[in-house]
């Protein structure tokens, strides 16, 4: 961990990566109660407001603290970002393993579903589902990992299928070791490597396809604060005031660069094969 | 060398059984999707301004009480038969409304590609020739820029600088009428915000794979008889170095017509994506049902072209039934 | 063997080359000091273990050295001019029309994407800027023929992977000898091959010659080779020229105790290629870290004080031999 900490580091990426992850963290997760300003209260007096002292950022159309607006969103992109990729990573790992292990007739099947997820565009999906069932942050979670599964679980298969006959499972196997255990202990830690630099690829994409829901009205409801919402609102009203666009705009640019660089440099650092993957 | 054609059919109509699969496959996930609405399903399905009574005979002719699998079959032989509903008040097929707007999102998706290509290949070239040098390393740096950046960040600051601040070109909408400059006018933010990204995605993409095809031994024999570099690199490297990347811009297609929906609803310009858009605000899944189901089916058709593509780009898979 | 190389000028005269490559390691240096003589229309065989040098020497010459060179000194004189200190355009001009290489791996050499006519026609076109593309795909299809391929006009729009091994190399010939060049580089080509095709492109290489007069420099794994191809061979070891003269009499009378080994090693051509040196002891040197002295030092049976003092220079026997042993 600190070796590959250390490896990210060094390449000028890597570190420009770690530290605006690191800002992003610490904006989501401290940033909230370190802002002056209470995110949800109105002061239509101070609306549309530059950068001042009062507001870092400037304010709103409803004369919110921007900045305080920012810090809530992010909490609420690490939020949907974590929890969608761990589900995703769970079930892709597992439909992965099983797609390997299971018979010929049951793998293709798993497969087809695979590829029938990965035929519907991310937003394009999200928006069906959203049509029928109506907003909100956990169908939000629930159709972006559901996407994400085909991603995880084909590398996971992949994996699997090139250790499966490898001698230490063949010996575990031999020791009478249920196919469970197996799986757990000794398949997962080994093939969670590329598994885990693929999660972290995938965190700016969680994060932009969050915002993007978010903006176009059908992920966050209000008057939850989300990058989306912030930019949705700032483009409403985008010929008085163009600093909610710019402010929102920029951290969430930052936010995926920064995931996308650490990624990148997570990727070089752990396993440099995986660089061809798409 | 004879079986050359047959090898190429057997592998196009391979790929054509599994499109068909995938694309069957989406049918009957969006139908399995209809089973979770909320609310009244016979609303819901029928559009939001439906009449009570139609919701009362449309729920009886659907048989909403009926097994499902029978519900399926009606379902599936709707949409092989283009029947994906009616939109009620305007009576006019859900099918038409569809049709009447993809070309917009075509032309958009096409226009966004061509100027990704068109870009993002020269830099790709001249960074992977040039690894080191200032420029390649600008290049990497804006390239991971632009992926970075979401589309629709783009869209905003582009209609922000250039629309609202600049004043150099038409805020929203599309031309309607048949003044080519005007279109293109219109039509050229847009489809800046969709392909930023692409430019940079390509770049990449093709520096890295041409950066290996460089360092193989054909290109020594290019080299060792005075080729001259233009054409290694534009013809000789070229060609192999593109087989990745373009696979790798079939895949990411899907995101293109995502982005699209992005690009029309910023910029106001009529495609599949404001009317999906406005089919949600008013949950009008009739609509939104035949907006996806289209564009799932054009991303799957994208990729099949691309796949069927190889084989023009390398004659080793044309022909690889030969021995 | 019509003229010893010192009679008339010889085509190229390298002098003093000395090449090395950044690597991890720091600078490897793969060529020290090394001086040959290339004789006009002369077959000259290049001998070494493999990491000897043989292949960056040859490539040197046409200056297609990797992008890590980090040092090129001494001079490859050809036609009066230094080819090191030419500029790479003018240099690049003399690719493809004054030199011609074959490579080693004929699997690889040929693009994989275009077809063999197409790819034929580019590998004159720096010979023959004018002709027109119709002109030199007949000139290919004479030349295919020429070289054994059966059926060569219409085998022109094929791509390489439809060709066998041998296949490939025959067509490797045939592109560098429409070059028509002064200078034929052959880079191991028959070393990826198996022994029945090698034997039929060595055959091709003595048929050939009565029709190509130019020089040829022949690098080769196997002294069996080199004594039924070359008028003239040089010696590798590790960076070094250790020995050169006309063929007959080097393989005839070694007098390197390197190149005695090395004939002590071949029962015959072409027979366990890789196990060469099997039976001298010890290990060729990494080229980062060589040693103080003659570099086959450490492994010469005859080694004595004065070989681990000082690095022994070159030095001409008469008749054309040269040595570079403190023994000698």
């Amino acid at each position: 961990m600190h070796a590959v900490l250390n490896r990210i580091w060094r390449e000028p990426g890597g570190r420009a990566g770690l530290l605006l992850v690191a800002a992003v963290l610490l904006l989501g997760l401290a940033g909230p109660s370190l802002v002056p300003h209470d995110p949800n209260r109105l002061d239509i007096l101070a609306r549309f407001g530059g950068p001042s002292a009062a507001h870092w950022l400037g304010t709103d159309h409803l004369g919110r603290d921007l900045l305080s607006r920012i810090a809530d969103g992010g909490r609420v992109a690490l939020l949907v970002a974590l929890s969608t990729i761990a589900v995703a990573l769970a079930a892709g790992t597992l439909l992965g393993i099983a797609a390997a292990y299971a018979p010929p007739r049951a793998e293709r099947s798993i497969l087809a579903a695979f590829d029938i997820v990965s035929a519907f565009p991310i937003v394009v999906f999200a928006l069906a589902v959203v049509a029928l069932m109506g907003p909100g942050l956990d169908k939000v979670i629930l159709i972006v990992a559901v996407t994400l599964v085909p991603h995880f679980g084909r590398v996971a298969r992949a994996q699997t299928l090139s250790l499966r006959n490898s001698p230490f499972l063949e010996a575990e196997r031999v020791l009478g070791a249920s196919p469970l255990r197996i799986a757990l202990h000794h398949l997962v830690p080994n093939i969670l490597g590329p598994l885990v630099v693929l999660a972290s690829m995938d965190v700016p994409v969680v994060i932009t396809i969050e915002a993007g829901l978010s903006f176009l009205g059908v992920g966050v409801p209000p008057p939850r604060a989300s990058w989306g919402t912030l930019l949705h609102d700032g483009y409403i009203t985008l010929s008085q005031s163009p600093w909610p666009v710019i402010a929102a705009g920029a951290v969430l640019t930052l936010a995926t660069l920064g995931f996308t660089l650490f990624g990148e440099a997570l990727r070089d650092a752990i396993d440099p094969k995986l660089r061809t993957e798409p | 060398m004879a079986g050359a054609l047959p090898v190429l059919l057997r592998h196009a109509g391979q790929r054509l059984a599994s499109t068909l699969l995938v694309l069957a496959g989406a049918v009957a996930l969006l139908f399995v999707l209809t089973l979770f609405i909320s609310g009244n399903p016979a609303q819901v399905l029928l559009g939001p301004r439906a009449t009570p009574e139609a919701v009362q005979a449309f729920a009886q002719a659907m048989g909403l009480d009926r097994p499902v699998h029978e519900r399926f079959a009606l379902f599936v032989w709707n949409v092989l038969h283009g029947d994906l509903g009616t939109d009620v008040v305007s009576g006019r097929p859900v099918a038409a409304l569809v049709v009447e707007v993809l070309p917009y999102t075509v032309t958009l998706t096409l226009s966004a590609i061509a100027i990704a290509v068109l870009f993002g290949v020269p830099l790709g070239c001249y960074a992977a020739t040039h690894p080191g040098s200032v420029l390649d390393r600008a290049a990497a740096a804006v390239s991971i820029g632009f992926i970075a950046i979401p589309n629709f960040v783009v869209a905003i600051l582009l209609l922000l600088v250039f629309s609202i601040w600049l004043d150099w070109f038409p805020v929203l909408g599309v031309s309607r009428s048949g003044d080519i400059g005007d279109q293109l006018a219109r039509l050229a933010l847009p489809a800046v915000s969709l392909a930023l990204g692409w430019i940079g995605y390509i770049a990449r993409l093709l520096r890295a794979s041409l950066l290996e095809v460089l360092g193989e031994p054909h290109i020594r024999t290019l080299r060792a008889y005075g080729v001259p570099d233009r054409t290694i690199v534009y013809k000789y490297a070229l060609k192999p170095a593109a087989t990745p990347t373009v696979a790798i811009l079939g895949l990411g297609v899907g995101r293109l017509l995502g982005g699209a929906i992005f690009a029309e609803i910023v910029f106001a310009r009529p495609g599949i994506g404001t009317l999906v858009y406005d089919a949600i605000s008013s949950r009008n899944y009739p609509v939104v049902q035949a907006c996806v189901l289209v564009v799932v089916a054009l991303f799957t058709l994208t990729n099949l072209a691309v796949d069927l593509s190889y084989a023009w780009l390398d004659p080793r898979i044309r022909r690889a039934g030969d021995r | 063997m019509t003229a010893s190389p010192q009679e008339a000028e010889p085509l190229i005269a390298i002098r003093d080359l000395s090449v090395s490559f950044a690597t991890g390691a720091g600078p490897a240096d793969v060529l020290r000091n090394v001086s040959l003589d290339l004789g006009r229309g002369r077959v000259v065989g290049l001998v070494g273990e493999s990491g000897s040098g043989k292949s960056t020497l040859a490539s040197a010459i046409p200056r297609l050295l990797p992008r890590n060179l980090s040092r090129l000194e001494g001079s490859i004189r050809y036609g009066g001019r230094d080819l090191l200190a030419l500029p790479d355009r003018e240099l690049a001009a003399l690719r493809g029309t004054r030199f011609a290489m074959i490579f080693q791996d004929p699997m690889a050499a040929l693009n994989p994407v275009f077809r063999i006519g197409t790819q034929l026609v580019d590998l004159q076109r720096a010979k023959r800027p004018k002709d027109r593309r119709r002109a030199l795909l007949a000139r290919a299809a004479a030349m295919l023929a020429r070289v054994g391929i059966p059926d060569a006009e219409r085998r022109l729009s094929d791509y390489p992977h439809q060709f066998s091994g041998g296949m490939r190399q025959r067509i490797m010939i045939a592109a560098a000898l429409l070059a028509e060049p002064d200078l034929l580089i052959a880079d191991e080509p028959t070393t990826a091959l198996d022994p029945t095709i090698e034997g039929q492109i060595v055959a091709l290489i003595e048929e050939l010659r009565q029709d190509y007069r130019g020089t040829i420099l022949l690098i080769a794994h196997s002294l069996g080779l080199v004594s039924q191809l070359c008028d003239d061979v040089a010696v590798l070891y590790a960076g070094t020229l250790v020995e050169s003269g006309p063929a007959a009499a080097v393989l005839g009378d070694p007098r390197h105790p390197y190149t005695r080994a090395l004939l002590a090693c071949e029962i015959g051509p072409g027979v366990a290629r890789r196990a060469t040196l099997a039976s001298i002891p010890g290990e060729v040197p990494d080229a980062t870290r060589l040693p103080q002295g003659c570099v086959f030092a450490p492994r010469c049976p005859q080694a004595a004080e004065p070989c681990r003092a000082a690095v022994p220079p070159l030095r001409t026997l008469g008749s054309g031999r040269s040595v570079a042993c403190a023994l000698v």
